[in-house]
């Protein structure tokens, strides 16, 4: 007869953001999973001497614990965004209807989140915590028509378990070998030693005094050197939105630049998204110095790969000539967030007095138009559109021709695009602005482009994707397939519009922040 | 006050909406199917030369 059952699907996974990276918390976000192999090793180094023996393995010393690991589930809009957040950094979250409606853009930034984890394991009444955890690559790929991801971890430090370090039966005081990882919010399970497993006492913690000492509510029971203290199960709750699909909820879009793109058929998809790490061990008295005292974050990779059947030379002939293109992958669900029309996309330009430009036609798909100021060659203000570029070409001697109201006016004129000055239109623009999209110019008014009853989507972007070497080779009754790999660059080879990111990740669901 | 026109052209795909004024007629581009559109004459300070 087991002590508990070992069933797996017993256990569970939750998380929450860390305020400070490294400092626990105690996790309230609940992940529905399809398998976690999160391993802590506790290594040990063998002693080797000469000690007046033929015997090898005479003495050992603890060494450091490192510890690493996957978990894996499938995709929806909620929890997915505290994986991006861990992997890319904060997002940029935008409100689209007040309480009800939000998007969240990824981009590569310089400081990826740290989480605190919980693991479960089977119907154990106790969890195993994970802290300072990085979310280190994310592979996206389908599996039987539901989108999976199998993110990769890099924790700082764990509380697998500690022990009691002096006898306690009364009293409010509780020395164990290590708190690192403990919370006030936690409740701890002391295990009689002999078994592992007979709760002798159940406890919640006040206060974390020290590396060692813990003050505890009212210790009724006699714990004695060795006893095993873990950290109490909770009671998981899910607040999850339907899997994201496939066939039938997916789409792949590519086009000669991010923002002029249209849908391609493909049988199937891989995404990968990687931070190298680089776990350091640092000198301490306390037990806890056996895990990395920090892991530095060092270069950001992403690439991916489509697979369908070969009926064109064209992918061929792109990787043949090393050409970069843009590449979407749109994951939508399947219940709208709210019941609301269709948005166009706006945002404005200057200071208060400049111009707006705004899309002609409602919907997400304005979010795509793009504008890009430059300096004309000559004194005379321009503005051209091609695709879902527009480019403002300000007159580049006299201020006074590149008013608000005069860029308007020539925006305006173009088709896709409305254009109308801000207050008064006086700002006059002199100096070129870096291209930005409708609806997301930080420091601006923006209104996100949206369809009608919008649906949660998760939207992977790849401003320059490049094929690496592959080529279609077929066996006998078979069918030839190209399965092209793909690394994504940062966009910096366009001449006029580049889009200086590789990779980013729009994510709109109900959630407010990450 | 001074007025501005609008002059649109389309070539290769790109469309071009230029500020033209009418004692400084300045055009960027050679059309190709020019459309010399009087649209939306709004009166503004004159720039100053």
């Amino acid at each position: 007869m087991s002590n508990f059952s070992p069933y797996a699907n017993f256990g569970y996974v939750s998380l929450i953001k860390e305020a400070t990276p490294g400092t626990a918390i105690t996790p309230t976000n609940f992940l529905r999973i399809v398998s976690e192999n999160i391993n802590t090793n506790f290594s040990t180094s063998n002693v080797m001497e000469i000690a007046g023996s033929r015997e090898r393995n005479i003495r050992s010393v603890p060494n450091k614990i490192d510890v690493s690991g996957d978990i894996e589930f499938y995709v929806e809009s909620k929890m997915i965004g505290h994986f991006l957040r861990g992997l890319f950094g904060a997002p940029t979250s935008q409100t689209l209807v007040a309480s009800t409606s939000f998007r969240h853009c990824f981009t590569v930034t310089n400081t990826p989140q740290t989480y605190t984890i919980d693991v479960k394991p089977a119907d154990a009444p106790w969890t195993h915590r994970y802290v300072g955890v990085q979310i280190i690559a994310m592979a996206f790929t389908q599996d039987n028509n539901m989108v999976k991801c199998k993110a990769s971890l890099q924790p700082r430090k764990g509380f697998i378990a500690a022990r009691v370090t002096t006898a306690a039966s009364s009293g409010t005081d509780l020395l164990i070998d290590q708190t690192t990882g403990l919370t006030t919010a936690d409740s701890i399970l002391v295990l009689d030693k002999t078994d592992g497993f007979t709760i002798k006492a159940t406890l919640t913690i006040s206060s974390v005094v020290s590396d060692t000492d813990l003050t505890v509510s009212t210790i009724g029971a006699s714990l004695v050197v060795g006893d095993i203290v873990v950290i109490a199960k909770s009671t998981p709750t899910y607040d999850q939105d339907k899997i994201f699909t496939w066939l039938g909820g997916s789409a792949v879009y590519s086009g000669t630049d991010i923002d002029n793109t249209t849908v391609i058929s493909k049988e199937s998809f891989d995404l990968d998204f990687k931070n190298e790490v680089e776990a350091r061990y640092f000198s301490g008295l306390e037990e806890s110095a056996r895990y990395p005292g920090d892991v530095i974050t060092k270069g950001y990779t992403s690439t991916g790969k489509v697979t369908k059947f070969y009926d064109s030379e064209s992918n061929i002939d792109t990787q043949r000539k090393n050409d970069k293109f843009g590449l979407r992958l749109l994951i939508q669900g399947e219940t709208p967030i709210s019941a609301n029309s269709a948005v166009a996309a706006s945002s404005t330009w200057g200071s208060g007095t400049g111009f707006s430009v705004t899309a002609t036609t409602a919907g997400k798909a304005g979010n795509d138009i793009n504008v890009t100021v430059i300096v004309n060659t000559i004194d005379t203000l321009a503005a051209t559109i091609s695709g879902n570029n527009v480019t403002i070409k300000l007159a580049n001697a006299t201020a006074s021709k590149n008013t608000g109201t005069l860029i308007a006016a020539a925006v305006d004129a173009l088709s896709t695009v409305d254009s109308a000055a801000v207050s008064t239109g006086a700002q006059q623009f002199t100096v070129a602005i870096d291209n930005q999209n409708l609806g997301f110019y930080a420091g601006q008014t923006n209104v996100v482009g949206r369809d009608a009853s919008e649906k949660p989507y998760l939207q992977f972007d790849s401003a320059a994707a490049k094929i690496d070497a592959y080529f279609p080779g077929g066996k006998e009754n078979d069918i030839l397939m190209e399965e092209i790999p793909l690394t994504f660059y940062k966009d910096v080879e366009t001449a006029v519009i580049p889009k200086k990111w590789s990779s980013r990740v729009f994510l709109v669901n109900s959630v407010s922040s990450y | 006050m001074q007025k501005f026109r609008i002059v649109k052209s389309i070539e290769e795909g790109i469309e071009t909406a230029t500020v033209v004024y009418d004692e400084i007629k300045v055009d960027v581009t050679t059309p190709v199917e020019s459309t010399d559109t009087p649209t939306d004459d709004v009166p503004t300070e004159a720039p100053q030369q």
